[in-house]
């Protein structure tokens, strides 16, 4: 009952939000130097075809009736159309929302599965030569810059091995193979991307999980489990595991915004054809719609990644419900 | 000071890329921007003459990244510095003041959490026309909040401390409790995350060069190199190598001297 009280309240709280960020947005874009419809303009265009152009686009109104044009659209659903390709911007988004999923999705499972018996291990053994080991390799992860990963990575093994694709998403020749020649093509497509973010974004959520298991190996509860006989890793697997991976959740949703920044660096590097991709195609050729909408769906998928986590967070851990 | 031998060769990285960077300026008098126009046509491998290889103008790989150190370093320094004054004064009045303003400003700071930031600083900069300075304000501006959330939290607990409830029985000023008795106190943790900002900063720098919204050429910053090489990752990988190696090592060296002072801290 209270979880719902939070989701609601989560929830009302992301309308002032929106509609404060949309309106900061559209501001700036439509008081920065350049017009936004000069996109548009041919060379050959005299001044009065400029001006029909600009008209079309509603751009001769007062900015205020603009925003609430914008604004009322955008509350159905409508985000308008992209200057460059002339489609409706949620088309393109549903276009290159799977391939983002792929990538993401793929990223957070491979993320969360290595972080956690590394992490594991390292609390357990702190000092050991292995915790050493991972500390240093946790520690160049964060210091790489993901998009000089990613060059390196293409430079080993698409460059120097040539053993997976350097960019795209699927191969061409491809299209008519079958189910499982696609799925493989895809995979094979997909490693290179998927490790460099995986790789970029180990080192957080890895220290903060040795950091949890250390310290609760000195509670007290874990003593008594001791007394009582129960094995190190007994101890470990079905005591410690479940409660430091609970600020995990939490960590997770505020690394999301890293995650997100990384992806938009390794699509464009990779020429995965996701949002990352569209959104800097679309701030390159200033498809202000394009990158109003993005905005936005940025916003609300943190938003709601922060109030997953958060909800997650109440469902596993009853005492802060 | 006792700190890991890791952290004094951290310090000993930095100041080599700093009087590095220096020494390129002043006594050697190279102007990384200048080249030899005998060697235009194609970049050059490393030799003894170019210890890093030239890139595809013939300039010197490694007299770029001394010179992009300088750039790197200073951005870094500039933005740090803006996100954590403006971090402090935030945090500070959120925790020293009565509660509605603390509970408005921290719906204020919740606000900019939730904007997605790296998207909001590549459009900034588009929309801005790309130059050095917008570099450093819009790191600064968006990297603040959590310096803020830290300081306000801190001056919080130190609210109910004794020695502060002492002060303030004396009847000490408001801004004498605030600037000599608390903010001491909230300091050293701000320094050590300014140290790991500083890392994040030299990064988002480097993104943003690499994708031409940042430094623009031919002023050289790690970024743009990088840029500049990915036509050549195939002819000149070490127009790649050397540059990332800087980002990474400066990175590398902010993180674990940030790490090594947190760990004192927590031992006193």
């Amino acid at each position: 009952m209270i979880a719902m009280r939070l989701i609601v309240k989560r929830l009302i709280w992301m309308v002032p939000l929106l509609v404060g960020m949309s309106a900061v947005s559209f501001v700036m874009i439509h008081v920065a130097p350049g017009d936004p419809a000069s996109v548009m303009f041919d060379p050959n265009f005299s001044v009065k075809d400029q001006a029909l152009v600009r008209k079309n686009l509603g751009l001769d109104q007062p900015l205020v009736v603009q925003y609430g044009h914008w604004l009322a659209h955008m509350v159905r659903g409508d985000f308008g159309y992209s200057y460059v390709t002339g489609k409706p911007v949620v088309t393109s988004f549903l276009e290159r929302l799977p391939a983002t999923l792929l990538l993401s999705v793929s990223s957070l499972v491979l993320i969360v599965g290595i972080t956690l018996p590394l992490g594991m291990y390292s609390g357990a053994h702190p000092g050991s030569w292995i915790d050493r080991l991972i500390a240093n390799i946790t520690l160049l992860g964060l210091s790489v810059p993901t998009f000089w990963l990613g060059m390196m990575m293409i430079m080993v093994f698409s460059v120097w091995l040539g053993w997976f694709p350097s960019s795209g998403y699927l191969n061409p020749d491809l299209s008519e193979a079958g189910f499982l020649g696609t799925f493989l093509d895809r995979l094979h497509h997909l490693i290179l991307p998927l490790f460099t973010i995986v790789i970029a974004s180990l080192a957080g959520l890895t220290r903060y999980h040795r950091s949890g298991t250390k310290q609760l190996l000195n509670e007290p509860f874990v003593i008594a489990c001791r007394a009582r006989g129960l094995s190190e890793n007994r101890i470990l697997f079905k005591h410690i595991l479940k409660n430091a991976a609970l600020p995990l959740i939490t960590i997770l949703g505020l690394e999301l915004p890293a995650l997100m920044s990384g992806a938009f660096v390794v699509e464009y590097l990779f020429a995965w054809p996701g949002m990352g991709q569209l959104g800097i195609a679309s701030i390159f050729s200033r498809d202000y719609p394009m990158i109003m909408g993005l905005l936005w769906v940025g916003a609300i998928l943190l938003i709601f990644g922060n109030m997953l986590a958060d909800m997650a967070y109440a469902w596993v851990d009853p005492r802060i419900r | 000071m006792k700190l890991p031998l890791s952290a004094w060769v951290s310090i000993g990285l930095l100041g080599l890329f700093f009087v590095g960077s220096l020494a390129i300026q002043w006594p050697l008098k190279m102007d990384a921007q200048s080249f030899d126009p005998n060697l235009v046509g194609g970049p050059l491998s490393p030799s003894f003459a170019h210890i890093f290889g030239t890139d595809d103008a013939g300039r010197d790989t490694l007299l770029r990244c001394l010179s992009g150190a300088k750039l790197s370093l200073s951005i870094g320094l500039v933005s740090v510095m803006m996100a954590t004054s403006i971090g402090l004064a935030v945090g500070l009045v959120s925790g020293f003041s009565p509660r509605w303003i603390d509970a408005g400003v921290m719906r204020f700071v919740d606000f900019v959490m939730a904007l997605p930031t790296f998207f909001l600083i590549l459009s900034i900069q588009v929309l801005l026309k790309p130059s050095i300075w917008n570099v450093v304000v819009v790191i600064g501006a968006t990297s603040w909040m959590g310096t803020a959330r830290m300081v306000r939290a801190s001056v919080l607990s130190l609210k109910e401390r004794p020695f502060i409830l002492v002060a303030r029985a004396r009847g000490l000023s408001s801004r004498r409790l605030l600037f000599k008795h608390i903010l001491p106190h909230t300091l050293s943790p701000v320094l050590v995350s300014a140290m790991l900002g500083m890392g994040h900063a030299i990064l988002t720098e480097s993104v943003l060069s690499f994708l031409g919204l940042g430094v623009q050429p031919p002023c050289p910053s790690w970024g743009n190199m990088l840029e500049d090489s990915l036509s050549y990752m195939y002819q000149a990988p070490w127009m790649a190598i050397a540059p990332g190696m800087c980002i990474v090592c400066v990175v590398m060296a902010t993180a674990v001297i940030g790490d090594a002072w947190q760990e004192r801290i927590q031992q006193i």
